[in-house]
């Protein structure tokens, strides 16, 4: 819009709202410039005295109120009190109490007491007197009445103006007897602008392209240019994550990882898209409920999940669950209402007219719903299933045709050969080939044995060890057992008749018959001799056997001279006494096919025995009800019960059923995978064990009331020794678990001690109980009347019923599905298995992200005010409403999140648009137009310039809430481009800049100081979003003293150098360097950080790895550049700091060079180390590193000016 | 290469030593107001000068102040009070039986159930000194210290975890965001010295479960945040200049850094850049102070015996050595953290552990203070963030035997030195060990009377935030006048 345009928009929306702005507080000085007479404003003089020294006591807080008087509403502070006495009379200095009180010299009297350690100046009393004298008028605070744009200002500086809001800061700035300062220069606006609008400084080239752009809309252009880069949305999204108090952790004690980075990425994409404000907070708040809700959507309401996980052993999670809803309270008040709404947690605010009732009212908006784990699943996901879909079709189809062939191994053993040792020892050759080895034996030997094989190919070696009565205790082996250790055994190989080297097999696999425990064979052939094949057992006195099998199979025509050696290093004598080696080869006989076809079914019969023996029909049990405590358990068509919402350290899920068969034997217990879960269940485990897990302590169940005995409980699957029957034992601490088992089906069979007769009804309670949430997910019963079945099953129980068909009755469709259902488990089929895995995995090789979900209406839950804000304190249960002193809920609004979040954006709400507007200011001019960026509220500052504020708010709300119209008109204005250079005089007349008589200039968060380095250096990669990433730090900082431990692998490639807000952030332990700038933890919503300045600052910058690989990466890319010291000093400069270096800068600077290169050459400091290792001239390099560190190190570099 | 001669030797040495010159002498813009009155005088000025003004100018508390500095020896992981302190003979008489429901109703506990079996005292316990203060076996170093020993029996807490409980012990809320101990501390007091931090941390355990948050300055300004000394290369992060660098060429580059910041400061007239010249002429100076600090070779024998410590091992004997070093070189809050007495299990073995880790070097550091005439006023705290139950913790799935739970209802800590009295014990738990029966002290209590050592009111040393003024002890917190000499 041009600035015509602009005019008469102003003056059409401002025409009917003149009067309005005469209520609003204005500083004194403008007030008088404007022509107002002297009686006292209540909001911008009396107001602040009475909230900072009475209202404490005599304002909204009923519980805190003294005297039973209040002064923050005028029907109340003007009526008689039981004494009859009157706080404020109307006119009447001499008879308001509220004066005599203020002007006693009674200690008893006077007020404010002196036990409150206030008191009132003289001229804040003259003011109150003034104020009643002159009718005592209250009028709403400023931030509570819906902004109104007021007609421009005229003013002197017109032809200075550019934007309307030159207008509004000129006739501050006026009233003040301030001139504007000049505007900046072209090389300071660029890089001002870069940094402001991208968070990036504009390279040399850039900038000489701006400068040398005479155009009128030169700088228009570059504004637009700069909108439009995806480096905005990156810039803009830091400081909203900052709100949104985002990290790549969890916090406290454990701190373990979470993904949350698709959250962040939405972030930037909407900014980027610049996705409207007031659609921005609906979809983070209410995204799940809009009724246009999208992946995106849902995934934006990730910004109340980025609250903070108590993973801790030993935690109340209702408690932490608690502490999430206030911390959602409080943000939501800092982020969009700007009011300190955590004040009210505890008791009704003590200065803002906000009750405690109100604070849990609002809760309830966000008390309703549930936090899970949200897949983000790609657009194409339809499609890449259907493809995946069709893939493991094929696998399948191909099942019968891959179904490994075992054919029988023929062995030959060589009847002529040699055996040596290292020891000396002889061996004697037995005429069934062995070799038997019965002297002295050495503590540890080598043998190498030698000989041809007839064989054209062999693919195997076979080691037999007899045992030998010459062998103390008849054993194969010479120690004093009779046992043996084959450290190592090697095998080589060379064509008959060759003289070549062996050359040397690789062998692939081992098994043994039997092998020690500790001992396995495959120690014989994994290049540790410290582990071995060695056979101790009950009876030493058998045959032991190992096979080894090689990677390939060998081809050698004509036959084969090998070399195989046995290491024994163990010592004590554990030498072999008598065995025999022979080469294997496949049988070639048969076809392949008749033979895989045999085995196949060979395969499939044992199967189908070994799998109906512990098969009995199961009936599927109907839930008649299943209740618990907290978790909410839904009956879903298969009968199976899904648990969703809270959970607590110890909940008991009681199911009955009353549509029974007759003589049960046992239960079937299912616990079942579902997407729902974390790590896809079957269990609810989502801090402190292993998600995706359950722990069932105890499974008992009654019959008509009769409590029922299990005399046994058997598991398809369990951890370790947690096993079912732990679920019968009585004890509460013992546990059936799964970990390891995440993500598959599993089932556990109760069998009871005797078969139950006719029963009418069944309960079946189930016990969780550890020192963390421990519920099963998802899960079925199922009841038998049948013999008690020998195992559980992880078959699908469709399966399991087919195969309690006899054989013989079996339909051929019956038969067929079992047959396909063998082919998907058989071990023969292993390598296809995988293959289908893989493909499966590959399908949910998608990221998650932290989501909200809507409760379902009949599992509301019941939001409770909480006596002074205590988690265990609970009292009146109250409903979702807003505030009261804000724009009420129009009668047709959803009471729901959705509701909520399109009151907060309300054109009616007089606080989100001003909020907004005033953060971006603060963002651009370091400073809000009201101060308190997160306190609109009584005790907040009044702003600066509340007609600037207004006029922005309602532009913003105007112009459809578009943060990059705002941005550009901000940046447009004169006020914006005005140079930062302060006189003395102008520093001691406005030293905090309020009147806005020249430019912004501050120093860079914490990122951008790391970003705009890395990009001088053409380090920076321009990668937008994916997981976060761990740039250079000393690995200590994620590990030392940290309970949480995060191993600090730096990234490598472009990832070393993506943008700071990628930078994995973990909270209890941020990113160094981040933390020395005031970056924030995560803990907390942030809505302006600190601006310090230390010297821990100057130390990383002076001597971190990031900084110096960006100098080094300056340095080597102008030692490699043409010219004079000069010309290369001034562009090294420029690329620091944009602009042109001064002459004496210069001079300075090649000195700087010329003294460091001389030390350089001498030797005086070794250039190679500073320079590091990229290639040219190293003294060169390391010179222009040195002075590069320099310019990265001055006020400028860090500073945007 | 060919290098310029474009510009004389002589020229450049002028134009430097003009640009020193204006850069000495045009202070006139912000420099009168930044927090380093000596930078003018750069090598010259004396070492550990504070602050002359700004965020850590030394400040005058409300009242005189008995302590002056802080050593907070916080026992991460919480020890047993029944074990060390606290001797409740009753409990070997009910060992093995559960307690009644009268003492144990409405408890929360984190791992056990209330009516889990009672536990004894695992050492025998005997009075030392002539206060006849009551220790256990395994603290004989203590022991002999005993009359220089605040004792508190009747400590209590809101939390039952870890890092909450830790958070509130140090912010005096139990989750993170609200600045600690120290943080207020140096806020209240400013800094005794510019060459060191003023809010220094350690630790020499395991890792601390409240994590960072323990030592934040929280919605304060960073510059008040504990800095965390590590063990592992440089104490302080990027002490070292990087490889390649020596000193002269560190100089070199501060001087031009210098000289331009200051061409700037002339041209902008920005006060912050005056603060930013500062701060490097203090980055510099830390770059020696620091390693001054760490290096031990100055220390006698017969010093490093009495902590038992090895110089080159970063262990809790050194930290408590460097604790001493740095109060006599004028840091005001140390904070050295041991974790590790989180006794689930074999708490017997868990805590002859710790003490031998930390017993003797504890001592040392009450005795060293005491004969370089500091612990007057330096304040020692050492303690846990809660107690352990006086009932046992036993579980056979998790493999845990003869342990303790987290206790909040009742625990001991003990203080030293600035302004406490000596030789004194406070406050009674009832025969279990388990209720407080006399002069309960809450976190909160404990927060009011160290800051009341320090002089300050705590009601009264406020920080304005998001509304209103927020305290170290929230809107709770009474001082225990008891406690002081």
């Amino acid at each position: 819009m041009r600035w015509s345009e602009w005019r008469q928009h102003s003056v059409r929306t401002g025409a009917i709202v003149g009067v309005l702005v005469l209520l609003v507080a204005v500083p004194a000085a403008v007030r008088a410039a404007e022509g107002h007479t002297d009686a006292p404003d209540y909001n911008a003089d009396v107001r602040p005295i009475l909230s900072s020294t009475c209202f404490k006591c005599h304002g909204p807080d009923d519980k805190a109120r003294k005297g039973k008087l209040r002064l923050d509403v005028r029907d109340l502070a003007t009526k008689p009190a039981k004494s009859g006495d009157i706080a404020i009379v109307p006119g009447n200095v001499a008879h308001s109490e509220l004066i005599k009180r203020i002007t006693s010299t009674d200690e008893d009297e006077v007020m404010p007491p002196p036990a409150s350690q206030k008191t009132l100046s003289p001229p804040q009393k003259d003011i109150l007197k003034r104020w009643i004298a002159a009718g005592a008028e209250y009028r709403p605070h400023w931030a509570f009445v819906p902004p109104v744009q007021a007609p421009l200002p005229v003013v002197a500086h017109a032809a200075w103006a550019r934007t309307p809001i030159d207008h509004f800061v000129a006739a501050h700035f006026e009233a003040e007897g301030l001139e504007p300062s000049p505007p900046a220069d072209r090389y300071t606006l660029i890089r001002r602008v870069s940094l402001d609008l991208i968070g990036l400084p504009p390279t040399p080239a850039e900038a000489d392209d701006f400068v040398a752009d005479t155009a009128p809309d030169a700088y228009e252009k570059l504004v637009d240019r700069l909108l439009a880069m995806p480096q905005y949305g990156e810039r803009w999204a830091r400081r909203w994550l900052d709100l949104a108090r985002y990290s790549d952790t969890n916090g406290y004690e454990k701190d373990r990882p979470r993904s949350m980075w698709p959250y962040r990425d939405w972030v930037i994409g909407a900014l980027n898209a610049d996705l409207p404000f007031d659609r921005f907070t609906i979809d983070q708040i209410a995204g799940d409920l809009v009724p246009d809700a999208t992946p995106q959507t849902i995934i934006a309401t990730g910004f109340h999940r980025n609250t903070m996980l108590n993973e801790e052993g030993g935690i109340d999670p209702l408690e932490y669950r608690f502490y999430s809803l206030v911390d959602r309270v409080a943000t939501t008040g800092k982020t969009w209402l700007g009011l300190t709404l955590q004040c009210t947690q505890c008791h009704t605010h003590k200065y803002d007219p906000i009750t405690q009732r109100e604070f849990y009212q609002l809760m309830a908006f966000y008390d309703n719903a549930d936090e899970p784990t949200y897949l983000v699943k790609p657009a194409d996901y339809g499609q890449r299933e259907k493809e995946v879909e069709a893939k493991i079709k094929a696998i399948v189809a191909e099942l019968p045709n891959r179904y490994t062939v075992s054919k029988p191994i023929e062995w030959t053993s060589p009847q002529s050969g040699t055996l040596i040792t290292t020891s000396g020892e002889t061996a004697e050759h037995l005429s069934d080939a062995s070799w038997k080895l019965a002297g002295h034996s050495a503590a540890k030997d080598t043998y190498v044995v030698e000989f041809d094989v007839p064989l054209d190919d062999s693919d195997s070696l076979r080691l037999e060890a007899f045992p030998d009565q010459a062998n103390p205790k008849g054993g194969p082996g010479r120690s004093t057992g009779g046992n043996f250790v084959i450290n190592e055994l090697h095998v080589a190989v060379v064509p008959a008749g060759s003289h070549e080297k062996p050359q040397a097999v690789r062998l692939a696999h081992a098994e043994a018959d039997y092998s020690q425990d500790g001992w396995d064979v495959k120690g014989a052939i994994d290049g540790d001799p410290k582990t071995g094949w060695a056979v101790q057992g009950q009876s030493m006195d058998a045959l032991r056997t190992a096979t080894f099998t090689f990677a390939q199979p060998l081809h050698h025509p004509g036959g084969a001279h090998f070399v195989i050696s046995l290491e024994q290093q163990f010592g004590d004598q554990h030498t072999l006494g008598h065995f025999r080696l022979s080469l294997g080869r496949r049988s070639h006989a048969g076809s392949d096919e008749a033979l895989r076809s045999q085995q196949r079914e060979q395969g499939f019969q044992s199967w189908l025995e070994r799998e109906a023996a512990k098969s009995v029909h199961w009936t599927v049990l109907q839930p008649a009800t299943a209740i618990s405590v907290a978790p909410v358990l839904t009956v879903l068509d298969d009968h199976s019960v899904l648990a969703s919402g809270d959970q607590t350290k110890s909940d008991t899920y009681t199911l009955t059923f009353t549509s029974l068969l007759e003589h049960i034997t046992a239960l079937r217990l299912e616990v079942i995978p579902d997407e729902h879960l974390p790590n896809r269940g079957p269990g609810r485990v989502y801090y402190e064990g292993a998600p995706g897990d359950f722990g069932l302590s105890e499974l008992t169940a009654q019959a008509d009331g009769t409590p029922l005995h299990f005399s046994k409980a058997l598991e398809s699957y369990a951890n370790g020794g947690n096993h079912a029957a732990n679920a019968i034992d009585g004890k509460t601490d013992t546990i059936w678990s799964i970990d390891g088992g995440q993500g598959r089906y599993h089932t556990a069979v109760f069998a009871l001690d005797q078969p139950l007769g006719t029963v009418r009804t069944l309960s079946v309670a189930m016990l969780f109980e550890r020192y963390f949430s421990a519920g099963l997910g998802r899960f079925r019963f199922s009841a038998t009347s049948d013999a008690v079945p020998i195992g559980a099953s992880e078959l699908p129980p469709e399966i399991v019923d087919l195969l309690t068909i006899p054989a013989g009755q079996r339909t051929e469709e019956q038969r067929k599905r079992l047959y396909q259902e063998y082919l998907l488990v058989a071990p023969e089929l292993a390598a296809a298995h995988a293959e289908i895995d893989a493909l499966r995995a590959s399908l949910r090789a998608f990221p998650t992200t932290l989501v909200m979900n809507e409760r379902p209406a009949e599992h509301r839950r019941i939001t409770h005010i909480h006596n002074r804000g205590e988690y265990l304190q609970p009292t009146d249960a109250v409903t979702a409403d807003v505030l009261s002193v804000l724009n009420p809920l129009p009668a047709t609004a959803r009471h729901d999140r959705l509701g909520f979040a399109q009151w907060l954006v309300d054109r009616a709400n007089p606080l989100t648009a001003r909020v907004t507007v005033n953060r971006q200011w603060a963002a651009l001019f370091g400073r809000g137009l009201v101060r308190t960026v997160d306190d609109f509220g009584y005790q907040g500052d009044a702003p600066s310039n509340q007609a600037l504020l207004d006029w922005l708010a309602v532009e913003f709300i105007n112009r459809g809430w578009s943060l990059k119209t705002l941005h550009r008109e901000i940046v447009l204005s004169a006020t914006y481009q005005q140079s930062s250079r302060a006189s003395p005089e102008a520093l001691a007349k406005d030293p905090g800049n309020l009147l806005l008589a020249r430019g912004p200039r501050f120093r860079l968060e914490a990122e951008l100081i790391r970003d705009s380095m890395l990009k001088d250096a053409g380090l920076l990669s321009t990668k937008l979003g994916g997981p976060s990433v761990y740039p250079p730090q000393p690995a200590n900082v994620t590990t030392e003293g940290a309970y949480g431990k995060l191993d600090w692998h730096v990234s490598q490639g472009e990832d070393r150098y993506r943008r700071g807000l990628y930078t994995f952030s973990k909270r209890t332990a941020p990113y160094a360097m981040f933390s020395t700038f005031d970056g924030p933890s995560g803990e907390a919503c942030i809505a302006l950080r600190e601006i310090s300045n230390s010297p821990l600052q100057a130390l990383t910058l002076l001597n971190d790895t990031v900084i110096l690989e960006a100098a080094q990466a300056l340095g080597s890319s102008i030692a490699a550049a043409p010219g004079s010291d000069e010309e290369r000093a001034q562009a090294l400069f420029r690329r620091c700091v944009t602009r042109p270096a001064q002459a004496a800068e210069l001079v300075q600077l090649v000195h700087f060079v010329v003294e460091e290169r001389a030390r350089f050459q001498k030797h005086e400091l070794d250039p190679a180390i500073l320079a590091g290792s990229a290639s040219g001239d190293a003294v060169e390099r390391a010179t222009w590193t040195a002075l590069a560190r320099v310019l990265l190190n001055i006020d400028e570099a860090i500073t945007k000016g | 290469m060919r290098y310029s001669t474009d510009i004389p030797h002589a020229a450049l040495t002028n134009a430097r030593a003009a640009a020193r010159r204006r850069f000495l002498g045009q202070c006139g813009v912000g420099l009168g107001t930044i927090a380093l009155g000596s930078l003018l005088g750069v090598g010259s000025a004396p070492a550990g000068e504070p602050a002359a003004s700004g965020p850590l100018a030394p400040k005058q508390p409300h009242f005189p102040a008995k302590a002056k500095r802080v050593i907070h020896l916080f026992m991460a992981g919480a020890p047993s009070h029944l074990d060390l302190f606290d001797y409740k003979p009753e409990l070997t008489k009910l060992e093995g039986k559960p307690l009644p429901p009268s003492v144990i109703a409405g408890q929360r506990y984190a791992f056990i159930r209330p009516d889990a079996a009672v536990l004894g005292p695992r050492f025998p316990f005997a009075k030392y000194g002539k206060s006849g203060l009551e220790l256990s076996s395994i603290t004989p170093h203590l022991a002999t210290i005993a009359d220089d020993i605040c004792m508190i029996k009747s400590m209590h807490t809101d939390q039952f975890n870890h890092a909450p409980a830790q958070i509130f012990m140090n912010t005096g809320f139990s989750q993170p965001g609200r600045p600690s101990l120290g943080s207020w501390v140096v806020y209240g007091l400013g800094a005794e010295t510019t060459s060191l931090p003023a809010y220094v941390v350690m630790s020499t355990g395991a890792g601390i479960s409240g994590g960072s948050a323990n030592w934040s300055s929280g919605f304060m300004p960073t510059i008040y945040s504990g800095c965390r000394f590590r063990n592992q290369g440089d104490a302080i992060l990027d002490t070292s200049s990087p490889a390649g660098i020596d000193a002269k060429l560190q100089r070199d580059s501060l001087d031009l850094v210098g000289a331009l910041n200051q061409r700037r400061l002339a041209s902008d007239g920005d006060p912050e850049i005056a603060t930013r010249i500062a701060s490097y002429e203090l980055a510099f100076r830390l770059q020696t102070s620091a390693p001054e600090l760490m290096d031990l070779s100055s220390e006698s024998k017969e010093t490093l015996d009495l902590y038992g410590c090895s110089p080159d091992k970063a262990t809790f004997s050194r930290a408590c050595l460097l604790a001493r070093r740095m109060i006599e070189r004028g840091v005001r809050f140390v904070n050295i953290y041991h974790e590790g007495w989180d006794a689930h299990s074999d708490v017997t073995g868990n805590h002859k552990d710790n003490c031998q880790k930390t017993d003797q070097a504890t001592a040392a550091l009450v005795t060293d203070l005491k004969r370089r005439g500091l612990l007057d006023d330096t304040l020692v705290i050492w303690g846990g963030e809660f107690g352990r139950t006086p009932m046992v913790e036993s579980n056979a799935a998790l493999g845990r035997s003869l342990g303790r739970d987290h206790h909040p209802t009742a625990f001991s800590m003990w203080m030293a030195g600035g302004g406490v009295k000596r030789g004194f014990s406070y406050g009674k738990t009832d025969e279990l060990g388990f209720h407080i029966d006399e002069n309960p002290v809450h976190v909160h209590d404990l927060q009011a009377t160290i800051l009341h050592l320090l002089g300050f009111d705590h009601e009264r040393l406020t920080y304005h935030q998001a509304g209103r003024d927020y305290r170290l002890t929230d809107v709770y917190g009474k001082v225990v006048k008891e406690l002081i000499a």
